[in-house]
C-alpha cells in the first residue's frame, strides 16, 4: 500500500431524461429549473457534495450525453432543448456509453457506490429498431459497471415499459398535470442522491440505494422481470 | 436562546481534499437512546500496548443520529489481548446497540474461558449471545441489529484474526501498512453478509497475524487508509510507538473529502 494519490470515494448518479416532443413547454422547463437546484444541493450539503457525481443523459431519436460525470458544482449547466422522436435503444446505450466514460474518467483505485441510474420518460418507444438488446446491454450482471436503474413514468408513459426499465424499483407520478409531475420527479431524484449520498450499507434493503419517493406523489409499479 | 460558543481541542491533524464546512451538530429528538459520540480506551499488559478509539462519522453528527462502531480491548491474560472490532450496520435502528452486545459478549466470553478460545469461535459464540440477549432483554431480531465484526487474540508467541465482513487488519511496519485480508473491490455501499447469522461459522475468514504492530479498522477508517497516502503518512507517524486514549482519539480527527462514515481503529504494539 505505498501508491502515493489520493481517491476519494464517489457516488455516481445518471440522470437519463426523455426530451421528445412531447416534453414541450412546461415539462421541460420543469426539467431545466430543477438542474440548477440540483446543483444548489451539491454545493450546500457537504455530505452530498464531496461524494455525488452526476451525469446527464437526454434521449429523443438519439441520446446526447449533456453533462459528462461531474461535479455538478463546479459544471456549466446547459438548457436542455425539445427534439423529436422517443427512442428507448437510444437512450441505453447513451446511458452505458455515459457510465462507462465516467467510470473510466476517475482516477485508479477510487471507491465507488454502485451507480444508479433514474430514468425519465412521458412516451414510449416510437422507433422501428427493438429496445430490449439495449436494455440488456445495460442490465448485463457480467458488466463491472451495471447500475441500479430507478425509472420514473408521466403523463402519457407505458406502464409496462417502465416496469422492465427498471431493475427493481419504477414508479408512476399521480398528479394530473406533467409540469408538477417532472417537478416531483425532479425532487425525488434530488432527495434520492441526497439520502443515498449520506447513507451507508444496507445488505437486506436496496443494496445502499435510498429512494425519498413520497407516496403522496407516485404509485410504486410492481416489478417485471426481464 | 441563541446559541452558545463551542470550544475544541486543538490538533495537528490533517485536512485532505475539498472539505466542505459542516453545520453544527444538533441530535435529533425521537431517536433510540444514544450513545457518546467518542469511545476511547488503552490497555498494556507484559509490555504489550493497545489503544482504541471509535469516532462518530461526520453523516452521524450531521444527521444527530449516534456512532454505530465499537470496539473493546481485553487483557485476557499476562501478555495477552483481545481485540473486537464492530461495524453497524448504517440502516438498522438498533446496529448500535448490536454492536455494544457483541463486543460485551467476546468480554464476557474470554473472562469465562481465560483467553484460551480461538478468535473464529469467540466471534461465532459472541454473536449467538448477542442474538439472545438482543431478543430477550430488548425484544429486538437479529436484523435490527445487524453488524460486522472482528475479534482478534495476540499473545507473545502468535496472533490469530477472524472477522465476518468487512472490518479489516493492517500490519504496520514503518510507513507501510499491509492488509491482513485481501480487500475486496465491491462496491462500498453494498454488504452481503452481516451478524448475527445461523451461516457465520461457515463464512468467517481467519488468519493469522504476522509479528509486529497491528492495526483493526471498522470501514471508515480502512478505506482511508487505502485510498489516501496523506492519511497513511498521518497514522503512521501517530502509531509509531504506544498512544495513551486521548492521544489515539487525537490521531483519528482528520478531515478528508468523502469520509463520512464512523471511524473505529484499535492499534496493538506487542513487546519489544
Amino acid at each position: 500500500m505505498s501508491e502515493s494519490s489520493e481517491a476519494f470515494a464517489i457516488f455516481p448518479v445518471f440522470l437519463v431524461v426523455d426530451v421528445s416532443a412531447s416534453m414541450a413547454g412546461g415539462p421541460i422547463e420543469a426539467v431545466n429549473q430543477a438542474l440548477p437546484a440540483l446543483k444548489a444541493e451539491m454545493q450546500s450539503n457537504p455530505l452530498v457534495g464531496e461524494i455525488a457525481r452526476v451525469a446527464l443523459v437526454t434521449f429523443s431519436d438519439e441520446a446526447r450525453v449533456q453533462i459528462p460525470l461531474a461535479d455538478l458544482a463546479y459544471t456549466t449547466l446547459p438548457e436542455v432543448l425539445v427534439e423529436g422522436g422517443t427512442n428507448f435503444a437510444a437512450a441505453f446505450r447513451g446511458l452505458r456509453q455515459a457510465i462507462d466514460q465516467g467510470m473510466a474518467s476517475l482516477p485508479k483505485g477510487t471507491p465507488v457506490y454502485r451507480p444508479v441510474a433514474f430514468f425519465m420518460s412521458d412516451g414510449e418507444h416510437t422507433a422501428r429498431e427493438d429496445w430490449s438488446s439495449a436494455l440488456a446491454e445495460v442490465k448485463d450482471e457480467r458488466w463491472k459497471w451495471r447500475p441500479e436503474i430507478v425509472s420514473f413514468g408521466f403523463g402519457e408513459a407505458n406502464r409496462d415499459a417502465i416496469r422492465k426499465v427498471a431493475t427493481r424499483y419504477a414508479f408512476m407520478a399521480k398528479d394530473h398535470d406533467p409540469v408538477v409531475q417532472v417537478r416531483e420527479i425532479m425532487n425525488a431524484l434530488i432527495g434520492s442522491i441526497r439520502t443515498t449520498s449520506v447513507s451507508f450499507r444496507d445488505p437486506s434493503q436496496q443494496d445502499g440505494l435510498r429512494l425519498e419517493v413520497p407516496a403522496e406523489h407516485f404509485t410504486p409499479l410492481p416489478r417485471l422481470e426481464t | 436562546m441563541g446559541d452558545q460558543e463551542v470550544r475544541d481541542l486543538s490538533t495537528q491533524a490533517p485536512t485532505i481534499g475539498r472539505v466542505m464546512p459542516l453545520a453544527g451538530a444538533a441530535t435529533r429528538e425521537g431517536q433510540p437512546p444514544r450513545r457518546p459520540e467518542v469511545a476511547l480506551d488503552a490497555a498494556a499488559s507484559d509490555g504489550v500496548r493497545a489503544a482504541g478509539a471509535s469516532l462518530a462519522g461526520v453523516r452521524h453528527l450531521s444527521e444527530g443520529t449516534c456512532r454505530q462502531d465499537s470496539f473493546g480491548i481485553f487483557v485476557v491474560q499476562p501478555g495477552r489481548i483481545c481485540v473486537v472490532v464492530v461495524d453497524g450496520l448504517g440502516s438498522r435502528v438498533a446496529s448500535h446497540l448490536g454492536a455494544d452486545l457483541f463486543v460485551d459478549a467476546v468480554g464476557q466470553l474470554t473472562w469465562e474461558n481465560q483467553g484460551l478460545a480461538a478468535p473464529a469461535d469467540l466471534l461465532v459464540a459472541a454473536s449467538e449471545r448477542t442474538e439472545q440477549v438482543a431478543a430477550s432483554v430488548y425484544g429486538l431480531s437479529a436484523s435490527d441489529i445487524a453488524f460486522v465484526g472482528l475479534v482478534a487474540v495476540i499473545g507473545p508467541d502468535q496472533g490469530e484474526v477472524a472477522r465476518l465482513g468487512d472490518v479489516s487488519a493492517f500490519a504496520l511496519a514503518g510507513d507501510e501498512f499491509t492488509e491482513v485480508f485481501e480487500p475486496d473491490d465491491k462496491f462500498i455501499n453494498v454488504v452481503e453478509m452481516s451478524l448475527p447469522n445461523a451461516e457465520a461459522a461457515h463464512k468467517i475468514e481467519v488468519k493469522p497475524l504476522p509479528p509486529g504492530p497491528m492495526v483493526f479498522a471498522t470501514d471508515g477508517l480502512a478505506q482511508d487508509l487505502r485510498t489516501s497516502a496523506a492519511v497513511r503518512a498521518w497514522l503512521a507517524d501517530y502509531w509509531r510507538s504506544p498512544l495513551t486514549a486521548f492521544a489515539m482519539g487525537d490521531s483519528l480527527r482528520y478531515r478528508r473529502q468523502g469520509s463520512h462514515d464512523d471511524r473505529t481503529g484499535v492499534v496493538v504494539w506487542p513487546s519489544t
